[in-house]
């Protein structure tokens, strides 16, 4: 063994036991539940949870903030699902990733898109001249798809029924996944609108753990959302987007924002509930599998929109085993997908979900999360496994029915 | 008030209501026993008998003997699948509706509750998956298949089967509204982990634990010794996985040697389930006028029950079988004493209390105030009587104790005189050794934890460490007071360490008190080898280094103003003396009682002789109190006369030739010697064995001057001849019946006292008649009413066999339980 380490009452551990909402790792009994339930592939040198919590609740902040277990973990809180104190494993890593001795760990990519989220508001750097270019071709194009000139992209408009705030991909990399959406909001029948200034519905100062930065960028949100008037905010699927900006908000800005907040699959399914729009399962007969991402899910208690959402849609749907409060992580969340250099990592965290998407033998497997949506494509590819990826509201956009 | 005419409604039919209803009826109270199951004995009847070679005390068969004495009681009428609608009280007397066969009620003077415990039902944990997989069971059901003789077929004879335990299931977790310490878990599965290596020589048996509570009786020497045997891995797992391995079940644990989990596949995974309230608490206490604990335990004192209303065994809170027994007792013994409170206190036996200690002086008070004149025996090793007030004899050494219950002759030396005194009872009190030896160089850092909680309070610095286990597991007592003061300190802004290898949070509330204790910020490092810390005077201040094993072994470092140990426990220094004086043996730790379940938790195979306190076993106040009143309970029944076997046999004056094999070999000491040194058996304090009779060379012992009475005509012309213990052969016949096992048409079963009533000329009986075999099913080694009665058939049985040649399928001794049916079936073809 090495070097004994001082032990001394800290800040962090102070910070931790007086937190009551699940931060509260001097609870800690150290009985392992945690580390028997660890969504990571064991036998690798892996996060161990428990030892994570036990760094916490001694105050040995040197020995945490070294630790690579930190940036392993995916937050998913599925090793304290289950926990007999009720720690939650995303308050004490994010803690502990907030430590200024921790700050070297945080990758390049993270610490790049915090910047320049917080100068630009997007986290990729897209500027709004940008964004009004991007939005303005994408509605001409889109209404030539629907051959409906009144098939707009709006942006900036006030006093909206709905403003969606897109993930920063449906703007890059994934500008279809936004036309999916367009699609969608044009059949709902009511004014919808996009937001030139806060383009981004992540959060990544959730990720670094940084209540401060968290706070500012859910701020931009809200202020924006709310001087558009407009009556909901509606989230593209991103899992921690919609954990901070709908179930933590409160928490973080200590208020409640003036607007109603919700997924776009909940949306989707609450028009389809009100007879607004309506599905043709047999545009999408194969089985498809549901998988639950842990920010939507356990974190947030979003199980059934998606789900009966997606019954709507598809022919037949089928569970993965574990799901739900037990679901077993994509293996790319906590800002590991986020990291480009993590490929190698992501697909070793990941394998578990590999394995049990394999043992169920789907060819289609639908979820909630862009970034579940892309870890789950990689991992597929990687593993060989000839599964096509897509979310329940792209789905849902596909199986649409035009009245 | 005439017999029979004062009723009492017991509610629950486990080891606890049959204890009470038992205790009752012995002291002239009519009773009503109702149960909504439709069998006796509760969760204790289900539970298997975890002998191996010799009995390992889990007092399992207790429940079945219980049922026993009880079914034939004339004044004890039972309602079997019979379920309370109400309860009310209408001028002084209950009125319960129930529902059985048909409606009732049944009027009632008082209400005994003993609705028992049920076991925390692991499905509502979804992770376990076990209601996926038969690999994946409970202890309760493991109890059935030991005691079904099934294990064998659902692991096949594969003698390398590998078997995992998790312990804390519903047990210890807030979360689950269960934040306390089941208690009896831990030895539970450490019992059925050493009966599965007794059935499977080369199992691999891993028990996953988060705290062992190794504490109690005899329970250290056990856990030590299967501690080679067995995998112990601190940490539990909340998820079982299936499929992995096929056939196998893969449980996924830390990797203690490297930052890494691992998977281990096991042929079945236990779960060791903790114990809850049963489902009919909550209704039943709210009709009672009784508000539960936070936990839905009655867990309140007796003193703030409602008048008339009394709590007896596991709804009090997570108890053992022999504990709910003596809860029993306890509670009829309240109940009568407070009914007749006025007309008894005259009249009683004086009662001689040994001991100088704290433990004496409580007994020696409760005695005084239970009205029984008290002898107190000062040996002037502690002189915690000396200033109680309490009359005593001081530096007091016995001598010699002679007779029998309610006539005890007490020789002993006070200063220089002798004495002797007659009592009508002795109860044990000398309380254990303590010693504290402060680590070397550190006398002026470092005190014992009396010495500390008897500290003023602004004597205590700001920062201390407390260090326990230093001398193997610690005492639960000790670890209690620990998490008191250290929470209190805590909350004080000092900086408190513990040291320790396992938390005891054995009791009801000692979970909450570790719970507060780490939210108030005490930090708790877990050193498995004690040789691993490390201790430095810095200044005025002590630096201690240790490995934390919660790091896989990382050295922290930390200083205190002042080290805190408990002290050595050990038995005390005149243990062995004072129990050969008292002609008792010692347990395998040196402590006062042999651990035989059939005479614990107080009592001894002499009548009339008790033990309390740390003299005979691992207790804090709690139990100690608990202790006493069961020795107020066994005295009561002692002087009532109602202990006495009925039936004792007596020696023949013409045929006794003095030879005195009786009076030595006695298990009870019941004989004494009359003036001419004549033999005779007293029958307050015959158990009845006969084991007088089967070893008298004159054949001068039996019922009616006559000599062996036992029935052995065999006029049934059976093959296979058995005499049955009455306290395990023949009640696992019984129980065998309940179950519909079939023994066959060949056999008979006859019933005796004990197997040392059964002579080497009563085993040949039977074999020079009809019968091809016969068999002796006694008691395992150990579990013996009456000592090593049982043993002597043995030997009988051994000495046949050499001298007649016969072979195994003539004569046999079968060591059984009453809760070995499947196993005694399986003798008797």
């Amino acid at each position: 063994m090495g070097k004994a380490f001082i032990l001394e009452n800290t800040p962090l551990s102070d910070a931790l036991r007086n937190c009551e909402q699940g931060g509260n790792a001097a609870e800690c009994l150290n009985c392992g539940i945690c580390s028997s339930r660890c969504s990571w592939f064991e036998g690798q040198s892996g996060p161990v949870p428990r030892k994570i919590v036990r760094l916490a609740q001694l105050g040995a902040n040197d020995l945490l903030a070294n630790s690579s277990m930190l940036w392993q973990c995916m937050l998913c809180n599925r090793c304290t699902e289950e926990c007999p104190v009720g720690i939650r494993m995303d308050r004490v890593v994010c803690k502990a990733r907030s430590l200024p001795q921790a700050g070297s760990l945080i990758p390049e990519d993270i610490k790049t898109g915090v910047k320049t989220r917080l100068e630009v508001g997007d986290v990729n750097g897209l500027t709004e001249e940008e964004f009004v270019e991007t939005v303005e071709w994408l509605s001409e194009e889109f209404a030539d798809e629907m051959g409906d000139p009144n098939a707009v992209i709006a942006y900036n408009q006030k006093n909206a029924k709905f403003l969606y705030l897109p993930n920063p991909r449906e703007l890059g990399a994934n500008v279809l996944h936004l036309t999916a959406m367009a699609k969608l909001f044009h059949h709902f029948g009511q004014p919808w609108t996009l937001s030139s200034k806060h383009t981004d519905v992540t959060n990544w100062g959730y990720f670094v753990g940084d209540d401060d930065v968290a706070r500012k960028m859910a701020h931009q949100v809200v202020q924006d959302a709310e001087a558009l008037g407009i009556d909901t905010l509606v989230l593209s699927e991103c899992g921690h987007g919609f954990f901070v900006l709908k179930t933590l908000i409160e928490e973080l800005i200590g208020r409640k924002p003036a607007f109603r907040v919700a997924a776009i699959a909940q949306i989707v399914l609450e028009m389809t509930e009100n007879a607004i729009i309506r599905f043709d399962p047999d545009k999408l007969p194969e089985p498809a599998a549901y998988h639950d991402p842990c920010n939507l899910g356990r974190k947030s208690g979003v199980y059934d929109a998606p789900r009966k959402l997606l019954d709507l849609c598809c022919k037949q749907v089928i569970e993965l085993t574990p799901n739900r409060r037990h679901a077993i992580c994509c293996g790319g969340g906590g800002g590991i997908l986020q990291d480009s250099t993590s490929k190698k990592l992501r697909m070793v965290s990941g394998k578990p979900k590999a394995d049990q998407i394999r043992a169920t033998g789907v060819k289609y497997l639908a979820t909630s999360c862009l970034s579940c949506h892309r870890q789950l494509t990689e991992l597929c590819k990687h593993y060989e496994l000839e599964v096509q990826v897509d979310t329940v509201a792209s789905l849902a956009s596909k199986a649409l029915v035009s009245n | 008030m005439s017999e029979f005419s004062y009723t009492v409604l017991v509610l629950g039919g486990g080891a606890a209501g049959l204890s009470a209803a038992l205790n009752l009826h012995e002291q002239g109270l009519r009773v009503y026993l109702v149960e909504l199951e439709d069998h006796l004995g509760g969760n204790a009847l289900n539970w298997a008998c975890m002998a191996t070679d010799a009995c390992e005390h889990c007092g399992a068969c207790l429940g079945a003997e219980l049922i026993d004495k009880v079914t034939g009681l004339e004044h004890v009428s039972i309602f079997l699948k019979t379920r309370l609608n109400s309860l009310t009280k209408n001028n002084g007397r209950f009125e319960a509706s129930v529902t059985g066969d048909k409606n009732l009620t049944i009027k009632a003077d008082a209400v005994v509750l003993a609705t028992g415990f049920s076991p925390f039902d692991p499905s509502l944990l979804s992770s376990l998956a076990c209601a996926e997989s038969e690999k994946i069971i409970t202890t309760a059901q493991l109890n059935q298949l030991i005691k079904m003789e099934k294990l064998h077929t659902m692991l096949g004879e594969n003698a390398s089967v590998d078997i995992a335990f998790i312990q804390c299931i519903g047990s210890r977790n807030r979360k689950l509204e269960k934040d306390y310490c089941s208690q009896v878990c831990c030895k539970i599965s450490f019992r059925h982990a050493n009966k599965i290596l007794h059935l499977f020589a080369n199992a691999n048996i891993t028990i996953y634990h988060m705290d062992l509570q190794i504490i109690g009786k005899q329970f250290r020497s056990f856990a030590k010794k299967l501690s080679d045997r067995v995998t112990l891995k601190q940490g539990v797992a909340a998820e079982i996985l299936q499929d992995r391995v096929k056939g196998k079940v893969t449980i996924i644990h830390e990797d203690e040697t490297k930052d890494a989990r691992q998977a281990s596949h096991y042929d079945m995974a236990v779960l060791s389930v903790g114990l809850q309230p049963s489902e009919k608490t909550a209704e039943i206490s709210k009709m009672a006028g009784i508000a539960p604990d936070g936990w839905g335990f009655l867990s309140g004192s007796a003193q703030n029950l409602p008048q008339g209303v009394y709590t007896a065994g596991a709804v009090k809170g997570p108890t053992s079988i022999v504990e709910a027994i003596q809860s029993g007792a306890i509670a009829a013994s309240r109940l009568a004493n407070d009914i007749a409170a006025s007309s008894k206190s005259a009249g009683k036996m004086p009662v001689a209390v040994f001991g100088g200690g704290s433990d004496a002086v409580l007994v020696c008070k409760e005695l005084k105030q239970a009205g029984y004149p008290v002898i107190a025996l000062d040996s002037g090793r502690d002189a915690a009587l000396a200033d109680s007030g309490i009359d005593h004899f001081k530096d007091a050494q016995a001598l010699a104790v002679k007779g029998v219950a309610a006539n005890y002759q007490l020789d002993f030396r006070t200063g220089k005189q002798i004495r002797s005194e007659k009592v009508g009872a002795i109860v044990v009190a000398t309380g254990a050794a303590a010693n504290f030896e402060a680590p070397e160089g550190l006398d002026r850092h470092a005190m014992s934890l009396d010495a500390f909680l008897e500290m003023k309070p602004e004597r205590i610095p700001s920062s201390v460490v407390f260090w326990l286990d230093r001398h193997g597991p610690e005492w639960k007592d000790y670890a209690g007071k620990t998490l008191e003061a250290a929470a209190k300190m805590a909350g004080e802004q000092k900086r408190v360490y513990v040291l320790m290898e396992k938390m005891l949070v054995h009791g009801l509330g000692r979970q909450k008190d570790y719970d507060a204790a780490r939210k108030k910020g005490v930090k708790f490092i877990r050193v498995n080898e004690q040789s691993g810390i490390e201790l430095a005077v810095k200044g005025k201040q002590v630096e201690i280094t240790a490995p934390d094993e919660l790091l896989g072994g990382q050295h922290l470092c930390f200083t205190c103003d002042l080290l805190v140990i408990p002290k050595r426990i050990a038995p005390a220094g005149e243990t062995q003396r004072l129990a050969s004086i008292l002609q008792q043996s010692v347990d395998q730790e040196g402590f006062f009682q042999s651990a035989n379940t059939r005479h614990r938790l107080i009592g001894s195979p002499r009548r009339g002789l008790f033990f309390a306190g740390a003299c005979h076993d691992e207790i804090d106040g709690f139990d100690l109190k608990e202790e006493i009143a069961a020795i107020k309970a066994g005295l009561d029944a002692l002087f009532l006369n109602k202990t006495g076997n009925g039936q004792p046999p007596v020696i023949g004056r013409q045929t006794c030739r003095q030879c005195l094999t009786c009076y030595r070999i006695c298990p009870h000491r019941a004989i004494i010697l009359q003036e001419t040194n004549k033999p005779l058996i007293v029958d307050q304090a015959c158990f009845g064995c006969g084991l007088c009779v089967a070893s008298c060379p004159a054949k001068a012992i039996g019922r009616d001057e006559d000599q062996d009475e036992i029935i052995t005509s065999n006029e049934n012309k059976a093959h296979t001849f058995v005499f049955a213990c009455q306290r395990s052969g023949a009640l696992a016949v019984k129980e065998a019946k309940r179950l519909g096992l079939e023994l066959g048409d060949t056999v008979h079963i006859e019933p005796v006292s004990c197997a040392g009533r059964v002579s080497i000329e009563t085993m040949l009986k039977p074999l020079f008649g009809a019968a091809k075999r016969v068999l002796v099913a006694g008691c395992h080694n150990g579990n013996c009413r009456s000592g090593d009665s049982g043993e002597h058939a043995q030997k009988r049985v051994r000495f046949i066999k050499n001298e007649l040649a016969l072979s195994l399928s003539e004569l046999d001794f079968i060591p059984v339980s009453a809760n070995e049916p499947e196993k005694l079936r399986k003798k008797i073809p």
